[in-house]
């Protein structure tokens, strides 16, 4: 299944992003999202420099709209390191995770180094059970379950139900298609 | 009918215009005046001036022009050439209300003032002076990692400054400059806030600042980002009676002489 991401492009607001304001802004587009495209991703290519106040924003109207659409992904994407450090400064003062998208690679910002170790493996398994993930990774359940739940608030993970499941209710996770997302990112 | 002959504010700059001198040199109160007053800035003797002397220096202006709203701004320029010069680029460009006395042809790339000091009147205003730091640092060829802390600076302390002095009259002043063989670069934002100035002990309030004593904040996160490019940044500020100085985890606070509002210096070294 091909999945077209909607691509919000930070750049065209400058390189140099700061402000409350603005970071209001950007937290309107957030907002204002097409609910049915399958991913939304916050491009930061071409951004030398934010804010702590801006991001501080963005983070916050990410964190909702994963709330409010745990169906989709959310990502951000090509944040050089000045600007990915100071997002996981935010990020910990808020103790929330987001994902970031790189040369086909996802990594959990303001996340223990467990979740990036479970999304790998999650990512080897792209559509899964929690009992697959869990056997995979010689985790017992509510220890998985934890970790997945921080993944699904990060964006990075959705879960729907399983309609191959025979009795009662199954739920199959999924990671990003990360070829694709990355290829519309070119 | 005889016109009345009504005699300047006339504001004699010293030989050193930097930090506090420069603060209270400037921004110290005045007698209330005519309308129509005149502020004559005299800054001939003037031999040394730094990025706290073009934020002062723009906030006297804006203050005279709004109190005095038919006067204007006459500003003599030191008389050493060099200095003049520096002095300026600092301040350029000046509103309409401002005459100088001397004309100094500016160097066509900045030499000293990266950002001319610049009043922040709104979010916008603050982003683009951010976005015009960056490029200039560039034409200045200013490495990356430094004409990056350059703009976060701006923004960080302008943000900060727009957030705590809602209520005053005039607009926060940002500028930065570079200077010296090691190419020492400094950003300041002035603002004329009482939160911190006026307090029973600004000293105190200063010591509690976020991330001063761990924690985050944005002014620690400017250190760490110095630190992990290798450059070597440090933090003043003066507010009331209050002085900060911060380079790492390396912090002091002391009593000195009153200066009025806040003014934050970012010193980034090579």
């Amino acid at each position: 299944m091909s999945v077209t991401p909607q691509i919000i492009q930070l750049r065209r607001h400058g390189r140099a992003l700061g402000t409350r304001e603005l970071g209001a802004e950007v937290a309107n587009e957030i907002r204002g999202a097409d609910p049915t495209a399958p991913a939304l991703i916050l491009d930061f290519a071409g951004v030398q420099v934010a804010s702590s106040p801006f991001l501080d924003e963005v983070a916050c109207a990410m964190r909702a709209a994963i709330v409010d659409q745990p169906d989709r992904f959310m990502l951000l994407a090509n944040p050089n390191g000045d600007v990915a450090d100071t997002m996981e400064l935010v990020l910990d003062r808020r103790d929330i995770s987001l994902t970031i998208l790189e040369r086909k690679t996802l990594r959990v910002l303001g996340g223990r180094r467990h979740l990036d170790e479970t999304l790998a493996a999650a990512r080897e398994l792209g559509t899964f059970t929690a009992p697959e993930l869990a056997e995979r990774l010689k985790l017992k359940l509510p220890n998985l379950h934890q970790r997945l739940t921080r993944l699904e608030a990060a964006g990075v993970l959705t879960r729907s139900d399983d309609p191959s499941a025979r009795r009662g209710r199954r739920l199959l996770f999924a990671t990003p298609p990360v070829d694709q997302l990355d290829a519309a990112l070119c | 009918m005889s016109m009345e002959y009504k005699p300047p504010e006339l504001l004699s700059l010293p030989e050193t215009l930097r930090r506090e001198i420069a603060l209270d040199a400037l921004l110290r109160a005045i007698p209330p005046a005519a309308a129509d007053t005149e502020l004559v800035m005299a800054a001939g003797p003037v031999r040394n001036v730094d990025v706290v002397a073009g934020t002062a220096i723009r906030l006297r202006i804006a203050r005279h022009l709004r109190e005095h709203p038919m006067g204007m701004v006459t500003i003599i320029p030191p008389l050493k050439g060099s200095v003049a010069v520096r002095f300026l680029e600092l301040l350029s460009p000046l509103p309409s209300d401002v005459i100088v006395t001397a004309e100094h042809e500016l160097p066509d790339r900045p030499r000293f003032a990266l950002l001319p000091a610049t009043p922040i009147v709104d979010a916008e205003v603050a982003r683009i002076a951010a976005e015009f730091a960056l490029e200039v640092c560039e034409a200045a060829r200013i490495s990356e990692e430094r004409s990056s802390l350059v703009a976060l600076a701006v923004m960080e302390l302008v943000d900060n400054a727009l957030t705590h002095a809602e209520d005053v009259d005039d607009a926060p002043v940002v500028a930065a400059t570079v200077s010296g063989r090691e190419r020492l670069i400094e950003v300041a934002v002035t603002d004329l806030g009482r939160g911190i100035s006026e307090a029973e002990s600004p000293r105190r309030l200063l010591s509690a600042i976020p991330g001063v004593k761990g924690g985050n904040g944005f002014l620690p996160e400017l250190l760490r980002l110095g630190t992990k490019h290798g450059l070597k940044v440090s933090i003043e500020i003066l507010a009331g009676t209050g002085r900060l100085r911060w380079a790492w985890s390396a912090h002091t606070t002391e009593h000195r002489r009153y200066v009025p509002g806040t003014t934050v210096i970012v010193r980034i070294n090579p």
